[in-house]
């Protein structure tokens, strides 16, 4: 398998006055051909920046991105080779969706960013018709605004358009957390089938363990702008190394998992953290003094690496 | 304890009537955590409003009783509602923002709560008040009470306004999605925080909230609410893990959690009926995968069945 | 999110432009602005029909007639029938006033959500300039501007136009400033949109709700400036029935024929007011801010 992505020692750090912020830090991970990478963290882990940086909306302070093999970023301008390659979808498909436009206008937006040619044949209205067909649409919708829809609706246009420039990478940006369960799952399973019929690969991006590993080959998880641990699905989920990942497992209130086990949460804050130390010492319920280094990104199993002493 | 009977809400909008509850019975008992599940637009939270009062203006109580310790709130006027709200029945919201007052010291509105509710003088309220503080984990309560909302997480707001309703202290917590905006570790702990309040300070709790899994970790009872009106309800064990009404045992299907991934999702099809429309028979009817000829034109009531707990459907009698 | 059942089936539904209806319809006020306002267009329409007289036909035999039935509001002093003067005045006003404002939004909506999208030297350049403009009372730039042009009625719409353009330049960045940052503008960003295009689709549609809103508060405001400028001599001119150059001939002889200068000035303060109680309506029924 192939790389599709490649991030190479990418960071993102936002200075504010003498305060630097890390939202990424030296993250290197690729992510291949037909996977599903999950990307999990918590608010402020970074992971929102990770897809900001893929995704052209904000460009890396540090390291390479490559599509493909070429770098999509060159001195601060957004690169694409080929338009409509790479797509999103966002979390909320109520403020993702211009009001004022209607569904077929919304759809084919993002073929105005193709060649002429290119434009005109992916936007010939049997295509369209196919592709609102596929993700559970009507052709009478094409003609109505986002208001009339439900959320769950909305999302489907929000996928209808990222596949309409029959892209090869999508970014799925929590694209289920402002559904209700009954519609989580109706979408769950489109975004299944779909990448099984076009042979995509995505990221998805969520702080829903169950939807994660549900949907995804292999999970990273980051913490405070670092990949702390990093898997198959399989691996992470039955045999978490990192003690953050432990703490998110079992933080899921799950109703399938048996309540008696003892939880771990997090320690007591604790201050002494020493230039070098782990990102997590503050709050890792398993710290000692080892910790006042800073573990490296080791192997443990198969495709298995986390960050931890151990 | 408290007592919902025969609630009916309607919402006046210029397009119609809105039927937002229908026949709404449920209570809750001393010292019980009741979980109230529902997607949206199911009158969870119009249930809560309901009860506090807080209803907007387009709300009409058409009918329905609810009685908290023999006074019937519905009947009580304004002023008499204020004096039960926040200090017998308070509230906790999603958003820990809305609850707290942006420019003042946290520590400040707490004290000022606790003198509201409990006559007591400063001195001693502000001593009440770093106890609260302390009562809701927040380890270093002195320095928390200086900051200002905006300086804390959202996990420490929610842990402020949690303090905030318990000040008086309350005999029924009412808790609008209190965990919903917060990363799932947070959620934990703040989780963790209330159940133990329940078993300490022996206050009720009736939790509203989209999520099962929450639900299964702090409800000793709970009601599934579809379309403004209870399903099923019973004690949480009984209806998560032998539910009986096929949207209950619907919507579990429908959760990711342990699922197979290589199996898909059994979703449930269509969507939540217009309440301006209501269907004739059973809510759920169009969406049924057992859906008989009687669910079209009759309405289930909520009953008692084979020594099982309460559900509103037609199967379950044979 | 306590009323989702309701935000639900409402969206459920098709009918947005019904909902505006029904709220305009609801607020009293905009309602007896808009009639007041109707009954004057449709009185400048039909102005051919309503009276037998021509505007500026002399009738040297009647002048100063007071008002009776054959001259409703009397004549002036070449004998003009004042009523037929001021519905045809009412064309002039009413029209270029809108169109002053109308030139003035387009032109402010343009500059302005270009301004704000791009940001940066070009933001700061343009802010600066409409800056300077705004520093001035209007009445008095409008007034240099005129004259500078030459005194004519054209001239004095397109002074207006001007002088109100940096209100829409304004209202039109802030709104695309916070536009620039919602999601499905960043969503077309990411697709590769150019900004232009972005900036037509996205930006220009929606930001359009608060110029309309100002734009029609602003038209009661340009139909007094065109009246001002007509009043002090530097907008229409002699004979034309504009409003303002019957005020400044009329006022003169107030004490003798009161009707000359009062019935214009009543028409100019009715349709001021029945378009400050429409704007507030529509800004009330568009603007989700200031509704209650």
């Amino acid at each position: 398998m192939t790389a599709i992505i490649e991030m190479d020692q990418v960071q993102k750090h936002y200075t504010k006055g003498k305060l630097t912020i890390k939202a990424l830090d030296d993250t290197t991970i690729s992510i291949a051909e037909g996977d599903v990478l999950g990307l999990v963290g918590e608010s402020g882990s970074g992971k929102s920046t990770f897809g900001k940086l893929l995704i052209g909306l904000e460009p890396p302070t540090g390291g390479e991105i490559r599509y493909q093999g070429a770098p999509l970023w060159k001195k601060n301008k957004y690169v694409r080779r080929k338009p409509g390659e790479l797509q999103t979808v966002f979390q909320d498909p109520q403020s993702s969706l211009d009001p004022r436009m209607t569904i077929k206008e919304i759809i084919i937006e993002p073929l105005y960013a193709l060649s002429k040619n290119e434009r005109k044949q992916k936007e010939s209205y049997d295509n369209l018709l196919k592709l609102i067909k596929r993700v559970g649409l009507k052709e009478e919708h094409l003609e109505r605004y986002p208001h009339e829809f439900s959320g769950g609706q909305r999302q489907r246009i929000a996928i209808a358009r990222a596949l309409i420039t029959e892209p090869s990478f999508i970014i799925l940006d929590e694209p289920t957390s402002a559904l209700d369960v009954s519609v989580q799952a109706q979408v769950l399973n489109l975004l299944k089938e779909l990448k099984e019929e076009r042979g995509l690969t995505y990221l998805f991006i969520s702080h829903n363990m169950s939807v994660i590993k549900y949907m995804c080959s292999k999970v990273a998880v980051l913490y405070k702008g670092n990949i702390v641990e990093i898997g198959s699905t399989e691996q992470l989920f039955n045999n978490p190394q990192h003690p953050y990942t432990e703490i998110l497992l079992s933080s899921l209130p799950s109703l399938f998992e048996n309540k008696e086990k003892a939880i771990e949460g997090f320690a007591e804050t604790a201050q002494p953290k020493g230039e070098n130390s782990c990102i997590f010492y503050e709050k890792c319920p398993r710290r000692t003094d080892q910790c006042m280094t800073s573990p490296a990104l080791e192997s443990r199993g198969k495709d298995h690496f986390a960050v931890c002493h151990y | 304890m408290l007592e919902v009977k025969d609630l009916h809400v309607n919402f006046q909008t210029f397009r119609g009537t809105i039927e937002a509850l229908k026949n709404i019975n449920f209570s809750i008992a001393e010292k019980e955590v009741v979980g109230i599940v529902g997607e949206s637009g199911s009158g969870k939270s119009i249930t809560a409003l309901t009860i506090l009062g807080l209803l907007e203006k387009n709300a009409d109580i058409a009918s329905g009783e609810i009685t908290y310790r023999g006074d019937n709130l519905l009947a009580l006027s304004k002023k008499e509602i204020q004096t039960i709200r926040g200090k017998k029945i308070a509230m906790v919201f999603q958003e820990p923002m809305t609850a707290l007052h942006p420019t003042m010291k946290v520590g400040e509105q707490l004290s000022e709560v606790i003198r509201r509710h409990r006559n007591v003088s400063r001195k001693e309220a502000k001593r009440l008040m770093l106890v609260a503080l302390n009562d809701v984990h927040i380890h270093q309560p002195e320095y928390v009470a200086k900051q200002y909302p905006f300086e804390l997480s959202g996990g420490m707001r929610q842990r402020i306004v949690i303090a905030l309703a318990m000040a008086a202290p309350p005999d029924l917590l009412i808790a609008d999605e209190p965990t919903t905006a917060l990363d799932v570790t947070i959620q934990h702990e703040i989780l963790q925080l209330m159940k133990e309040l329940n078993e300490k300070k022996g206050t009720s709790i009736l939790f509203i909230t989209h999520d099962l899994g929450v639900v299964s970790q702090i409800c000793n009872r709970t009601i599934v609410m579809y379309a403004g009106e209870v399903i099923e309800s019973g004690e949480t064990k009984d209806v998560l893990y032998t539910p009986q009404h096929p949207y209950t045992k619907a919507l579990i299907e429908a959760l990711p959690d342990g699922k197979n991934a290589n199996v898909p999702l059994k979703a449930i099809q269509g969507e939540v009926p217009n309440l301006m429309e209501r269907p004739i028979g059973c809510a759920f009817a169009s969406r049924c995968s057992h859906v008989m000829e009687t669910c079209k034109t009759n309405p289930p009531a909520l009953a008692h069945w084979q020594n099982q707990h309460d559900v509103a459907c037609w199967l379950e009698r044979g | 999110m306590e009323l989702q059942p309701q935000a639900e089936s409402v969206q459920a539904q098709p009918v947005k432009k019904s909902a505006l209806l029904y709220k305009l319809k609801k607020n009293k006020l905009t309602m007896v602005g808009a009639v007041i306002l109707g009954v004057i267009i449709l009185a400048a329409v039909f102005a051919p029909v309503l009276t037998p007289y021509n505007p500026n036909m002399i009738d040297a035999a009647n002048k100063f007639q007071g008002p009776s039935w054959s001259h409703w509001f009397g004549t002036d002093e070449v004998g003009r029938d004042i009523f037929t003067r001021i519905l045809y005045g009412a064309r002039l006003s009413l029209g270029l006033g809108i169109v002053a404002i109308l030139i003035a939004a387009g032109i402010g909506l343009v500059i302005g959500t270009i301004s704000g999208y791009f940001g940066g030297m070009i933001d700061q350049a343009i802010m600066r300039t409409m800056d300077m403009v705004l520093a001035f009372p209007t009445l008095i730039l409008a007034m240099a501007l005129a004259a500078a042009l030459g005194p004519s009625i054209q001239n004095a719409m397109i002074a207006i136009a001007l002088v109100k353009i940096p209100v829409y330049v304004r209202l039109a960045r802030s709104e695309t400033l916070s536009l620039r940052e919602s999601l499905f503008v960043k969503s077309a960003q990411t697709f590769g949109i150019r900004p232009f295009r972005i900036i037509r689709k996205h930006i220009m549609p929606n930001s359009v709700s608060p110029v309309i809103i100002q734009g029609t508060l602003d038209v009661g405001d340009a139909i007094l400036l065109i009246a001002t400028l007509g009043f002090l001599g530097l907008g229409a001119q002699p004979p034309a029935p504009e409003w303002g150059a019957m005020i400044s001939i009329g006022w003169k002889y107030l004490l003798d024929f009161w009707w000359y200068p009062t019935f214009p000035c009543l028409f100019l303060f009715l349709s001021a007011g029945a378009l400050n109680l429409i704007g507030d309506g529509v800004r009330d029924v568009l603007d989700p801010r200031s509704s209650r």
